[in-house]
């Protein structure tokens, strides 16, 4: 049993629980690991059978199946955890507004998904885009150890891909914008015909791929920028806002799939995002990043600083404040802060959730959202 | 038809990438049909009025063609350029095949290239059309017939000079026949030793033959130099003879008559010769010929063959009408009129060119009351017929062309080079954009001007002591050498991007010059001044051999390979952090 065959069980496993969206989407990535065009093939008449009125479920079902059948005997050549980037004490001073981001020290490697968090003008654009190579930076440096024999620049940028919040427009349809990517990255004739279609399956865009640019909403626009990326092998992503068009559940479909494409089995790649998500970001993220004034704080160090320091909570409720006070008067409160929405708890030692949310069922209070940000970088956000 | 064309386009896209994105198979398609149409046009233009009326190497230019030509051209070209701009793989920092910009540069130059062609295509089909309305050799004999007759039909006085006059073959015996009262020997050109000749101070030379006075002497033809540097060929008197007294004149040339002809030369095969000496002798003595047929013309006049000149006339009168020139030539009249008059100066039978002119007269005389024939304009011209002379130049000029064409030097290069500006202009929005191509044009003029300042400033007796073109050649090198050195020194990193664009925008502009620079440059190094044979403390500047290299082809496929070289800056440019 290898990873590969690990994935085909999961796989099998969400087709059982009927979770059939998820397990197509893990379908495609295992037949991108691969790389058979027999299998794209099949993959590519699935996706667009599924598309039409003919779909059955059960159907459906016995097809995904004898894909996964197909690839069981199938060995993928696993590609080992490497450095993609190595930044060390990077700098960057801006003159006009008095504003200096860093020193950033960071080390990014493949199957990593870095979240970068932060108020707005707090510099992650910034960071972002120096890490691209599409910013100077004043000191420190950058080290790209995936491409240490490339001397050319513009090779090692090709590699690193970066999205901005704003993408720009483009022009044409989304399909042949996808093929100019793909040819551009090498692939020609038919191979270029499936992988972009693959990748356009992937992102759920099969609809809309004879569409052009003003004719699609600004989610799957950023799901063609996701498509078009991706068809560029990138070693290294940088993602910023990547979330800020999408609907509720498109961001939990991205994030997934950005865990998933990173976690490739063939083709793993690091990937940094920035967003304002902080619990989504969180969630997915191998290390978190929080940038205040430019100056960053590591979630490792909230985690170990919140270990044995307090625990803090936050509660929506409509219950007024002194009843909250009274609720947890037993309890070894520091201060309890109402910013106007929300409750901000602070309690002396960690771990202390539970007993919270035993005083909010005793003294019967109305709970619209109740969290635990001890460990969270939504703790720096609070003042 | 959408869907091939979307297949093919696919096609291209997903097989061929870089001639996808350059369009060069719709460039090209628009090309041809712009050359198609203009070949169509060129063959529908070359009507008898035209050919008749003008140089059909210049319709294109001096009327409508041109116009249409350029509002197509803008036409594709904006619909090329809105599709070519959707994509582009440099702004994206896509992976860039080797030599990705020099191909797509290449390709863009072979596709403007067509742009410029139509000009070319539309000439061509003039001159197929000419060719399929007139046949050479038939011309050649026509033109002949019309020589013969033009003895007989001066276009105006000064036709019947002594200097004008044909003289007989072959040389080195010059026979001539003088009046003592004539008085254009003033005209004649002629040197011995330096001393200027009269054959009235020459006695020894003359003879009597037939009642009529004789110039015998042994001549050559030389060029000299006129003017300095104006080169002209003069009849040189080596020797004077005496004429034996038992001699018979042979190729008689002292009869009265015109020595304007048609320059037959125009319808001979061409060299690339041709162009210079039509621009060292554009037509003005070309007519000035000794044409083949004197004997027979003797003949008609040592006969007093009135008939014989009537017919030739006529032969003459056939050939305009067959070509359809205007003419009105009174062929009993005017060989009655010579022979009357005995083919004396001077003249009374003048033909006028301009026919419209001449018609004009002839009518207003008509409503006056007076004979034409009779209608005298003053006391030693009187207009008694005429032929539109330049319409038939223009014929022989144009059916000529049509079969002997050849392009002028390095006109196809000059294409090319039009192409390779038009391709380099186009490709600049490749990696930089509008505004700052705008920003960089002022402030690269007022480097340029700071260049030329500084130096000025620098050596102050630059201007005095080295000639205009060493100093012009070392600004240039200079400008050329800062525009350069900024570019490279844009790329380091301590340099903001903004600064990178404009400097790169320099260099690119310039790269392409840099081998006509340099070869101007050496030039300048490497030429001598030369004293001036003609004019005192005057010199003139001998130059070296990389002012030959200064050619159309080297300095293109040498800026070609620079732009080429310079595209790896751009390159870098490209990736530069901001």
């Amino acid at each position: 049993m290898n990873r590969f065959h690990d994935k085909l069980d999961t796989i099998e496993k969400h087709i059982q629980h009927k979770d059939l969206s998820l397990a197509f989407r893990q379908l495609i990535d295992a037949i991108l690991d691969t790389q058979k065009t027999t299998l794209y093939k099949a993959c590519i008449e699935l996706a667009d059978w599924k598309e039409s009125e003919r779909y059955d479920e059960q159907q459906f079902i016995e097809r995904c199946q004898k894909l996964i059948h197909e690839m069981r005997p199938l060995t993928i050549h696993e590609s080992g955890n490497t450095e993609l980037v190595v930044a060390s004490g990077i700098t960057k001073g801006y003159r006009r507004g008095n504003f200096q981001i860093g020193p950033i020290d960071i080390s990014v490697k493949t199957g990593e998904i870095w979240g970068l968090v932060g108020e707005n003008g707090n510099g992650k654009t910034t960071l972002l885009r120096m890490l691209c190579g599409d910013l100077s930076f004043s000191g420190g440096n950058i080290d790209y150890p995936f491409s240490r024999e490339n001397i050319d620049r513009y090779v090692l940028r090709t590699k690193l891909t970066y999205i901005p919040q704003r993408t720009p427009k483009w022009y044409g349809s989304l399909m042949s914008n996808l093929q100019f990517t793909a040819s551009h990255y090498g692939l020609k004739g038919e191979e270029n015909t499936l992988m972009v279609q693959m990748m356009i399956i992937r992102f759920g865009l099969w609809k809309f791929r004879h569409l052009q640019w003003n004719e699609l909403s600004s989610g799957y626009k950023m799901r063609f920028e996701l498509a078009r990326t991706f068809l560029r092998s990138p070693k290294l992503l940088l993602l910023d806002e990547p979330l800020a068009n999408l609907d509720v559940l498109a961001q939990q479909l991205v994030l997934e799939d950005l865990k998933s494409l990173s976690q490739s089995i063939s083709n793993p790649i690091g990937i940094i995002l920035s967003s304002q998500q902080l619990f989504e970001v969180e969630k997915i993220s191998d290390k978190v990043l929080f940038l205040r004034d430019g100056r960053p704080t590591f979630k490792t160090e909230i985690d170990s600083n919140a270990a044995h320091a307090t625990t803090l909570i936050e509660l929506d409720s409509s219950a007024e404040r002194a009843l909250i006070e009274i609720a947890m008067a037993d309890l070894p409160l520091i201060s309890l802060h109402f910013n106007g929405g929300i409750y901000m708890i602070e309690l002396e030692g960690s771990g202390k959730m539970s007993d919270v949310l035993k005083r909010i069922v005793d003294a019967d209070i109305p709970v619209t959202y109740i969290r635990d940000i001890s460990q969270s970088t939504r703790r720096l956000f609070v003042k | 038809m959408k869907s091939l064309y979307n297949r093919f386009d696919t096609y291209l896209l997903t097989k061929w990438p870089l001639i996808w994105h350059s369009k060069i198979v719709y460039l090209l398609a628009a090309g041809l049909l712009m050359n198609g149409v203009f070949l169509i046009w060129g063959l529908a233009s070359a009507t008898t009025g035209t050919i008749l009326n003008l140089n059909i190497d210049r319709i294109y230019g001096n009327g409508t063609p041109i116009f249409v030509h350029l509002i197509l051209g803008l036409i594709f070209l904006t619909l090329w350029a809105i599709q070519f701009y959707k994509k582009n793989a440099i702004k994206h920092l896509y992976p860039l095949g080797s030599l990705y910009l020099t191909k797509l540069y290449l390709l863009l130059l072979v596709g403007f290239t067509f742009f410029v062609t139509p000009a070319e295509s539309f000439n061509y089909g003039l001159r197929i059309s000419v060719r399929q309305k007139y046949d050479l050799k038939t011309l050649q004999n026509d033109v002949a017939l019309i020589n013969k007759a033009c003895v007989f039909l001066p276009n105006n006085s000064e036709d019947y000079s002594l200097d004008k006059r044909t003289y007989p073959k072959p040389f080195p015996i010059e026979f001539v026949e003088y009046d003592l009262n004539e008085q254009t020997w003033s005209g004649m050109s002629a040197e011995y030793n330096g001393i200027y000749y009269s054959p009235t101070e020459h006695p020894e030379n003359n003879d009597t033959i037939d009642g009529r006075i004789i110039q015998c002497y042994v001549s050559h033809v030389k060029p000299v130099i006129v003017e300095c540097y104006e080169e002209e060929y003069e009849t040189v008197i080596e020797q004077f003879n005496d004429l034996p007294k038992d001699s018979t004149i042979a190729h008689t040339s002292i009869f009265n008559y015109s020595s304007y002809a048609f320059f037959p030369g125009e319808l001979e095969p061409r060299n690339q010769d041709f162009y210079d000496y039509l621009d060292l002798e554009p037509y003005g003595e070309l007519d000035k010929m000794t044409p083949t047929f004197i004997p027979e013309v003797h003949q008609l006049m040592r006969n007093r063959d009135q008939q014989g000149i009537a017919k030739a006339i006529n032969d003459a009168v056939k050939v305009f009408r067959k070509y359809q020139v205007k003419n009105d030539l009174p062929a009993e009249w005017i060989s009655k009129y010579l022979i009357k008059h005995n083919f004396q100066l001077p003249t009374y039978v003048l033909i006028e060119t301009y026919l419209e002119e001449y018609e004009n007269f002839r009518v207003s005389n008509f409503e006056s009351g007076i004979h034409i024939k009779d209608g005298q304009i003053n006391e030693t011209e009187m207009i008694v017929g005429g032929y539109d002379s330049n319409a038939f130049n223009y014929l022989i000029h144009n059916v000529g062309d049509a079969y002997h064409y050849i392009p002028f030097p390095y006109q196809h290069w000059i294409y090319l080079m039009i192409g390779a500006i038009l391709a380099m202009f186009f490709l600049i929005f490749e990696f930089s954009n509008i505004l700052a191509f705008a920003i960089s044009i002022p402030i690269g003029g007022a480097v340029l001007i700071l260049n030329v300042l500084i130096a000025i400033f620098l050596n102050p007796s630059f201007s005095k002591e080295l000639s205009g073109m060493r100093f012009i050649s070392t600004i240039l090198i200079i400008n050329t050498a800062v525009f350069l050195t900024l570019s490279l020194w844009s790329l380091s990193n301590g340099i903001s991007k903004k600064i990178a664009t404009i400097a790169v925008l320099f260099g690119y502009l310039i790269a392409p010059f840099i081998p006509t620079v340099s070869l101007f440059f050496l030039d300048s190094l490497f030429s001598r001044l030369k004293a001036n044979p003609c004019y005192e403390y005057s010199y003139d500047v001998e130059h070296s051999i990389f002012m030959a290299w200064m050619r159309p082809d080297v300095c293109l496929i040498a800026g070609i390979l620079v732009l080429a070289l310079y595209f790896r800056i751009v390159r870098k440019y490209h990736a530069k952090a901001e």
